[in-house]
Order: structure tokens, then C-alpha cells, then sequence
């Protein structure tokens, strides 16, 4: 196995450090690339006196754009496997091992915090709510039973990797639901591991009271979209 | 002729010029151009010629000829403000294809 750690960073200088020490201890063999998505603090900085690979975006262009550079990268340099790791700290990359055992099946597996042997993690009513329906909405379109469609700690395999160099959507949640639509819609198979997350490591989520119902209202377009897309795109 | 159509004439003559001298200086491209001239051709000839127009216009039931005019326009306004959001859906494209390249290269050249 060829595998490439993907992980794309916008404004991350605080955290990036730590989760790239990190990864590089739990995954000796791997090969890391930080995405830079436009940051205007340091973090590409922090990177380059890491000796990890950038790939320096010129400007933002938001996570699905920057992995779908990852992708790219992964293709051109012929990666076996892509993961993605969060650069905030909430994925333990120690917990990638689960993700690979979970690769025999299918093409893509997603490290799931509300799978049945999850370790329970902290998320508000509403917020809670909002991943329930997108989960069981995704899970309806993927004929798969997902219970995590949001998370961004994923293992993609060859096959996966040459469909997202193309077909990777770059606009908003893209990234997450719409990415295993296009997967489902392309003959891949999708499956699921418990992990546990953690908080992050310095800043505050990016979601609140009002983005989750945002979230809730667009997600549920995206998906609708995706799922009647005429031609996956 | 009514000063009112003489006004409309002189304000589409206008329009031509101002569309002329935008792709004379390179500032517009043919594509768009193109559109604003049609447009300015159409209501030149409904401007000269009104009859023909007021027949459809009370054909399509259209009890007030100056509502007919109104609603192509803004038909007309639509339609334009479409195919400029499906142009800046494809740049948007274009542009975050190109930057990933340059990410791509830039790590390639820094090796």
C-alpha cells in the first residue's frame, strides 16, 4: 500500500504542528501533503520547517477544492490510497489502521463517530439532528447504511482517487455528501468504521446554532441535486 | 414622428455606439456584444415599425401595448443575467482547475 496523508489546511498554524508530529509518528511509512487553502497566517510556514510536503493553494477555494488537489497529486504520483485528516486534531491517526481493515469491501470507508461502537461524542440537539437526517438521507441515495455522511476522516482507494481527480465537487459539503453520491453513482462501494474523534485541539468548530440549520437547508439540496444529477458530473 | 419615438431612437442609437466603442477598445468580447446588438436591433425595428408588434402584442392579449414592451424587456433582462451567471459558473471552474495546477507545479519545481 502506497498511502498518501492528505491534509487540508486553512488557517490551521495552532494545530498543524501538533497533527502533523502526530501522524508522522503514527504513520511512519506514509507519505504527507498539506493542502494550504489560502491561509493568511502560517501555517504553510509552520509546514515547509516540518519538511512536509505543501501543495500551496494561490488563493481559497474551500475543502473540496483543496482535496480535490489532493486527489490530483494522488493520481499523478501514484498513490495506492489517499486518507484524509483533518488538521484541527480531531482525527486521531492512530485510528487509520481501522479505516484500511475496513478497505476489503469497498472502495471508500469512512471513520463514522456514530457507528454502533463509536465512543460517544459530544455534538448539540440541533447539530445532532441535522447529521441524523443527512445520514439517513445520503444512507436512502447510497443504498448503504451510513451513519456519519460529514466526516471528513476517509481512506480512498485507486479506483476512488482517478474518479475524484475529475469528479471531485468543490462547492459547499461537496466535499462530504455529494463526494459519496458521485462515488455511489460511479459503481463504488462505501462503508463505514467506528472511530472516535476528538475535540479540537485550539479554536472553536465552525458550527453553531444557525449554521446547523444553514447546513441542514443546503445539505439537503445538495443531495437532492446530486441524487438527480443527469449525467454524475 | 413623436418627440417619444425620437428619444427612444436616439437613446438606442446611443446604446449602439456605447457597444461599438467597448469592442473597438477590446473591452467587450464579440460573444456578449452580440447579444446587446440584437437586442438594440429589436427595439430599433419595434421603435420604426411599431404596428406589426401592437398586432401581436393585442393578439397575446396584451391589453396595454407599453406592458407588452415592458414585460420583453424584462424577459429579455432575465435571460441576459443568466447566461452571465452560467459564464461566471464556468470561469469559477476554470479558475479553481487552474489554481490546483499551480499547487501541483509550484511543489514539483520546489523539489
Amino acid at each position: 500500500m502506497k498511502l498518501l496523508v492528505a491534509v487540508p489546511a486553512f488557517n490551521e498554524a495552532d494545530n498543524i504542528g501538533f497533527v502533523l508530529e502526530e501522524v508522522k509518528n503514527a504513520l511512519p511509512d506514509s507519505k504527507i501533503v498539506v493542502i494550504d487553502d489560502g491561509s493568511d497566517d502560517d501555517t504553510s510556514k509552520v509546514v515547509k520547517d516540518l519538511g512536509v510536503e505543501l501543495l500551496q493553494l494561490p488563493f481559497n477555494l474551500g475543502v473540496g477544492g483543496a482535496l480535490r488537489t489532493a486527489f490530483k497529486y494522488a493520481y499523478q504520483n501514484e498513490f495506492s490510497h489517499l486518507v484524509q485528516i483533518d488538521a484541527d486534531g480531531q482525527h486521531d491517526p492512530t485510528q487509520v489502521k481501522l479505516l484500511i481493515s475496513g478497505l476489503t469491501a469497498s472502495d471508500i470507508v469512512i471513520g463514522s463517530r456514530f457507528a454502533k461502537d463509536s465512543s460517544s461524542y459530544e455534538v448539540g440537539f440541533l447539530r445532532r439532528l441535522a447529521m441524523r437526517w443527512l445520514a439517513a438521507l445520503t444512507s436512502f441515495f447510497c443504498k448503504t447504511k451510513l451513519t456519519d455522511v460529514s466526516s471528513g476522516f476517509r481512506i480512498t482507494n485507486r479506483v476512488g482517487i482517478e474518479l475524484f481527480t475529475t469528479r471531485y465537487p468543490s462547492e459547499y459539503l461537496g466535499d462530504t455528501v455529494e463526494s459519496l453520491i458521485i462515488a455511489h453513482r460511479s459503481g463504488l462501494k462505501i462503508s463505514e468504521v467506528p472511530v472516535t474523534m476528538r475535540e479540537r485541539i485550539s479554536g472553536s468548530p465552525s458550527q453553531n446554532f444557525f449554521r446547523s440549520t444553514w447546513y441542514l437547508t443546503r445539505a439537503t439540496l445538495v443531495i437532492l441535486l446530486a441524487a438527480l444529477h443527469s449525467n454524475p458530473k | 414622428m413623436q418627440t417619444l419615438t425620437l428619444t427612444s431612437i436616439a437613446a438606442g442609437l446611443t446604446l449602439t455606439f456605447l457597444v461599438f466603442e467597448l469592442l473597438r477598445r477590446g473591452f467587450l468580447r464579440e460573444k456578449y456584444a452580440f447579444v446587446w446588438l440584437a437586442f438594440d436591433t429589436f427595439i430599433a425595428i419595434s421603435l420604426i415599425f411599431p404596428s406589426p408588434l401592437q398586432e401581436l402584442s393585442a393578439f397575446l392579449g396584451f391589453k396595454v401595448f407599453s406592458n407588452f414592451i415592458l414585460a420583453n424587456l424584462v424577459l429579455a433582462l432575465i435571460l441576459f443575467a443568466m447566461q452571465l451567471s452560467l459564464e461566471i459558473s464556468k470561469l469559477e471552474d476554470n479558475n479553481q482547475k487552474l489554481a490546483e495546477e499551480i499547487a501541483i507545479i509550484n511543489n514539483k519545481l520546489n523539489q
